[in-house]
């Protein structure tokens, strides 16, 4: 064994020389490499090898001596002498480094145009689809009401004792008994919504308004923006005065300042314009636009007329309970003093309830859904950014080991994925835009014209939209952090080499088999919501309305006269109709009714039926009440089951008629025909009604929504007894909105003063009825498209990287004589753990999530199996469809590729 | 230059020489030495290559080599990054990132 010693160091000058013969000799040049060469053989002779051997090695390296000497030469020869100050120690400015962070990132991400999109996109989604579905729900049953301290308006009803939950409108006497007998009250109104006529100058038209008594403006605590509104003396019938909305005045008036003070006339008669509202009055309505003063009238007087809307405002230091405790007080006491108030007492529910009570269901499944959305979307960007983690290892270990320090590493993973996160918020506000206009436009009109709601939509709310934002960034941030969790625990050299891969990334393995998981579950839910959804309104669909909406247009006329509910004044108004519009070709019936079916309106009565003992109050008869024209059955083809259809002959100087339909018949004469039978308004038993003779019974009709029971229908002709609107219905023998404009043609032949109004088919009405759940099962629908489409792309992200991280064992196993089928076999199973793990616990999460759908559903259970059984299908074969693809490529692997990368 | 990496590499082999001596002050054989170690042996360069590379690098002024003599040892030339170098580093970094980027995609695509 030789004497590794320094002292033997060869000598290097020499050999040096000996290779620079002919060529030009740097002195210091030639000092370098002997230097260099000494320590590479003092290196060498540490490392054990023999003297001999050491030398060849740095002999080995001394090759084209000459051509480095010229090199040299000429590199110093021409040396740019300008070298510049040396930067001073310390001089790291953050921010720079961070803008240069950012731009790299910026090009990274360029680079990376797929994963980039799907991963803004992604985010866009969820930001986008939760803002837009926060903001309308914010707008509906968040946002305080356009008043002043509203949080102080209340709504009073009366209510059956035996029934709490479903009060209903007022009677005047007890309205004023309630207002008298209250402490709790600083003001309070009454109002009836009614529909007006107004002509004049202009086009006439038909408008929403409302008779109202004095303390309502006062009440809202807000003031005309011109002009006054009425005083207590003008409640009494016989002033001729009207407020009007900014929208007449402009229509109307050309928003002149001098239109207080003029006339106008609202059905048929002058009244003087003594106020204009502000444009953004909206009470309760959006589309009311006069307020005439209550003035009322004889039929007001009776106690159970119940007719009337009535509102409050509570003194500054009496709360909603206290206010709620003392009207059911004094409505206990009305209760034992009038006979009509038997089983009835008061009621208080916030103003701010009013018409949004029965949307929380809907509006609460649609934020459910929207919110797991936007948790799938946040664990996909997760998913996708680990993928990116792990199969960036190398490129962080090769810069790591440039010198890049932790710090720099991270800050710049902070910059890339606050870039993402921005894109993807930038995205999400335009798709926010777009969503909470186009679902402020598809909302039904049920939810868009519910009380107090802009016409316009919601607007999208900054603090929502901070918040989903805020959400996804954290998400987009944390998770584009993870490459460091694989740099710190691994070397860069074996990273480099590719053969350190498993002992950095394995952590990932497991945290994305969870994510996935996640993803399975939240997406099963949101899918079994929409399922449900789905088969609620196909059945609904399937429901037979009872009429033939087909070749059926309805549009509305209005027919005011002073006494409400009196003869009609217009008499002749079914013979008109009759003799003009069964003459417009492609007519072939025509009719009219006071509230259509599906329509949203109706009127009860209670009744008194001859012979029938009433041992109590509660024994009393009642039914739904409609006016109709003759022609009006045909026209809707409700068959008639017994007797007669009205006839012109059914004046006001002939006896009474009316006609049934089935449940009433059943109800009320279940041993005998009904027809002959007589009946009249009015459940007390001192009623002085005349008695009408039942002439009819017809087919059960649908009325209030294809999901709701069918109710006594109680119909009397309009030629006896007037109502103040009257929906015309016109069968026609071939498209029927092609007979909208001869129709109205025929209409105002009959009377120009007659606005027509809200011209549309039957179909359009009984579409609009269902309406309320077709809107949120097209809306759970996309929601549940989006979830299935993430949690496909989550698990192909997985499996795509299980198999990566697999593929030498994969090679090693194919080498060895494995099929392709055991192999995408192998894959496929290891991936259908965490997919089978979340269906299992989606399904659990959906049984109780359907739940909250509640009175949504219809005749479908929130367990149901088949829908439950379907959606697990087709979840789980999307997701094993995105498992095959990666795990088909696996199978396809050369092994001998594979094994040669090592 | 070494044998082990192909010539894509070449170009950019400046930016492992000026990340070496940003922070301190080495001297060739370290700098040839500290390349091959950190890169786990993927790269090494010969007597024959480094100092070529070098002395362009000090010609462009982006290092400056300046002799140190300590007792009883040979005198060492010392290289250190320039206000210029720094500058050089910066941008070729970048540009550097987004080429192993590339490369890695590339590579990890072909692997899968």
């Amino acid at each position: 064994m030789a004497t590794n010693t320094p002292q033997e160091t060869p000598d290097w000058k020499a050999l040096v020389r000996s290779r620079l013969v002919d060529a030009p000799v740097e002195e210091d040049v030639i000092d370098e490499i002997v230097e260099h060469a000494d320590e590479l053989y003092r290196s060498h002779m540490l490392n054990g090898r023999a003297p001999a051997e050491a030398r060849a090695a740095v002999e080995a390296e001394m090759v084209n001596l000459p051509t480095l000497m010229r090199a040299a030469r000429a590199a110093r020869r021409r040396r740019i002498a300008t070298a510049t100050e040396p930067p001073r120690p310390g001089a790291f400015r953050p921010v720079s480094a961070f803008m240069r962070d950012t731009a790299y990132g910026a090009r990274l991400l360029a680079a990376r145009p797929s994963f980039t999109a799907v991963a803004v996109l992604t985010l866009a989604l969820g930001i986008g689809a939760n803002t837009a579905i926060f903001s309308i729900v914010h707008d509906m049953l968040l946002a305080p009401l356009p008043f002043p301290e509203a949080e102080r308006l209340v709504m009073l009803w009366e209510v059956e004792v035996a029934d709490p939950e479903n009060p209903y409108i007022v009677s005047a006497p007890n309205w004023q008994d309630w207002r008298r007998q209250s402490t709790s009250f600083e003001h309070a109104a009454i109002w009836e919504n009614l529909r007006f006529n107004l002509a004049g100058e202009q086009e006439p038209e038909q408008v929403f308004g409302m008779r109202v008594s004095a303390g309502l403006f006062p009440m809202l605590g807000l003031a005309p923006q011109l002009g006054r509104t009425f005083t207590e003396q003008e409640e009494t019938p016989g002033h001729a005065l009207v407020v009007i909305s900014d929208g007449v005045w402009r229509r109307r008036f050309g928003a002149r300042p001098d239109a207080i003070g003029t006339t106008m006339r609202v059905n048929g008669k002058p009244h003087e314009v003594i106020g204009v509202m502000p444009p953004q009055f909206i009470f309760e309505q959006q589309r009311q636009d006069v307020w005439v003063p209550i003035a009322f009238n004889a039929e007001d007087a009776a106690r159970d007329s119940h007719s009337f809307r009535a509102a409050a405002r509570l003194k500054p230091a009496v709360t909603f309970d206290a206010a709620k405790a003392e009207l059911e007080a004094i409505g206990a006491r009305l209760q034992a003093q009038y006979s009509e108030n038997r089983g009835e007492s008061a009621t208080l529910t916030r103003m701010s309830d009013m018409g949004v009570t029965g949307l929380k269901p809907t509006l609460y499944a649609l934020l459910g859904a929207v919110a797991l959305v936007l948790m799938i979307a946040c664990v996909n960007v997760a998913n996708l950014l680990l993928a990116q983690a792990s199969a960036r290892q190398k490129e962080f270990a090769i810069r790591s080991a440039l010198g890049a320090g932790r710090g720099r590493l991270i800050s710049q993973l902070f910059a890339e994925g606050l870039l993402l996160s921005l894109m993807g918020g930038m995205a999400g506000i335009g798709l926010a835009w777009l969503g909470t206009t186009a679902v402020s436009n598809a909302l039904p009109p049920s939810i868009r014209l519910a009380p107090f709601r802009t016409a316009g939509g919601a607007p999208i709310d900054p603090a929502v939209l901070a918040f989903t934002f805020g959400i996804a960034a954290l998400t987009g941030v944390l998770f584009s952090l993870a490459p460091m969790l694989g740099v710190a625990g691994s070397q860069p050299a074996s990273s480099i080499k590719g053969a350190g891969d498993r002992g950095g990334t394995a952590r990932f393995t497991g945290l994305r088999g969870v994510l996935v998981g996640v993803e399975v579950a939240l997406a099963l839910v949101v899918l079994t919501a929409a399922g449900l959804m789905i088969k609620s309104v196909g059945r609904l669909i399937a429901v037979d309305p009872g009429l033939d909406p087909r070749g059926v247009l309805v549009m509305d006329v209005a027919l005011p006269q002073p006494d409400f509910y009196g003869p009609p004044q217009r008499t002749t108004f079914c013979q008109d109709l009759d003799a003009r519009v069964s003459e417009v070709p492609g007519v072939l019936a025509v009719g009219a009714i006071s509230h259509l079916p599906l329509g949203g309106g109706t009127a009860g009565r209670g009744i008194t039926i001859e012979g029938r003992p009433v041992p109590t109050p509660e024994d009393a008869a009642s039914a739904q009440y409609r006016l109709t024209c003759p022609g009006y059955f045909r026209a809707l083809g409700i068959p008639i089951l017994r007797g007669r259809d009205f006839t012109h002959g059914d004046s006001v100087s002939a006896t009474g008629a009316a006609i049934i339909n089935e449940t009433m018949a059943k109800a009320y004469w279940p041993e005998r025909d009904p027809i002959g039978a007589r009946l009249r308004h009015g459940s007390s038993p001192t009623t002085a009604n005349p008695w009408v003779t039942v002439v009819g019974v017809v087919k059960d009709v649908r009325h209030f929504g294809l999901h709701n029971p069918m109710r006594r229908e109680m119909f009397r002709p309009y030629s006896q007894l007037a109502w103040p609107s009257m929906t015309v219905t016109v069968k026609a023998a071939a498209e029927p909105m092609l007979l909208a404009s001869p129709v109205r043609s025929a209409l105002r032949a009959i009377d120009a003063e007659q606005p027509v109004t809200r011209i549309r088919t039957m179909d359009a009405v009984i579409e609009e009825s269902i309406g309320t759940r077709r809107f949120p099962m097209l809306l759970l629908g996309a929601f549940s498209l989006v979830a299935l489409l993430l949690a496909a792309i989550g698990v192909y992200g997985v499996v795509t990287y299980i198999v990566s991280q697999r593929t030498r064992e994969i090679g090693i196993r194919m080498a060895l004589g494995a099929r392709a089928a055991e192999v995408v076999g192998m894959v496929v199973r290891r991936s259908l753990t965490p997919i089978a793990a979340g269906l299992v616990v989606g399904i659990a999460g959906s049984i109780v999530a359907s739940r909250l759908l509640g009175t949504l559903l219809y005749e479908v259970k929130p367990h149901d199996p088949v829908v439950l059984g379907a959606i697990v299908a087709v979840l789980g074969t999307s997701a094993f469809a995105a498992c095959l693809v990666p795990a088909r490529r696996a199978a396809s692997v050369d092994p001998l590729v594979v094994l040669k990368e090592e | 230059m070494a044998d082990k990496v192909g010539p894509e590499v070449k170009g950019s082999a400046e930016i492992l020489v000026l990340a070496l001596v940003e922070d301190r002050a080495r001297h060739g054989y370290e700098i040839g030495k500290l390349i091959e170690e950190r890169s786990g042996g993927v790269l090494k360069f010969h007597i024959a290559s480094l100092y070529p590379m070098l002395y362009r690098l000090e010609k462009r002024a982006l290092i400056s080599g300046r002799w140190v003599e300590k007792a009883g040892q040979r005198r060492k030339r010392f290289y250190r990054i320039t206000a210029e170098g720094r500058r050089v580093l910066a941008s070729h970094r970048t540009r550097w990132e987004d080429f192993i980027h590339a490369l890695t995609r590339v590579a990890s695509l072909k692997s899968r």
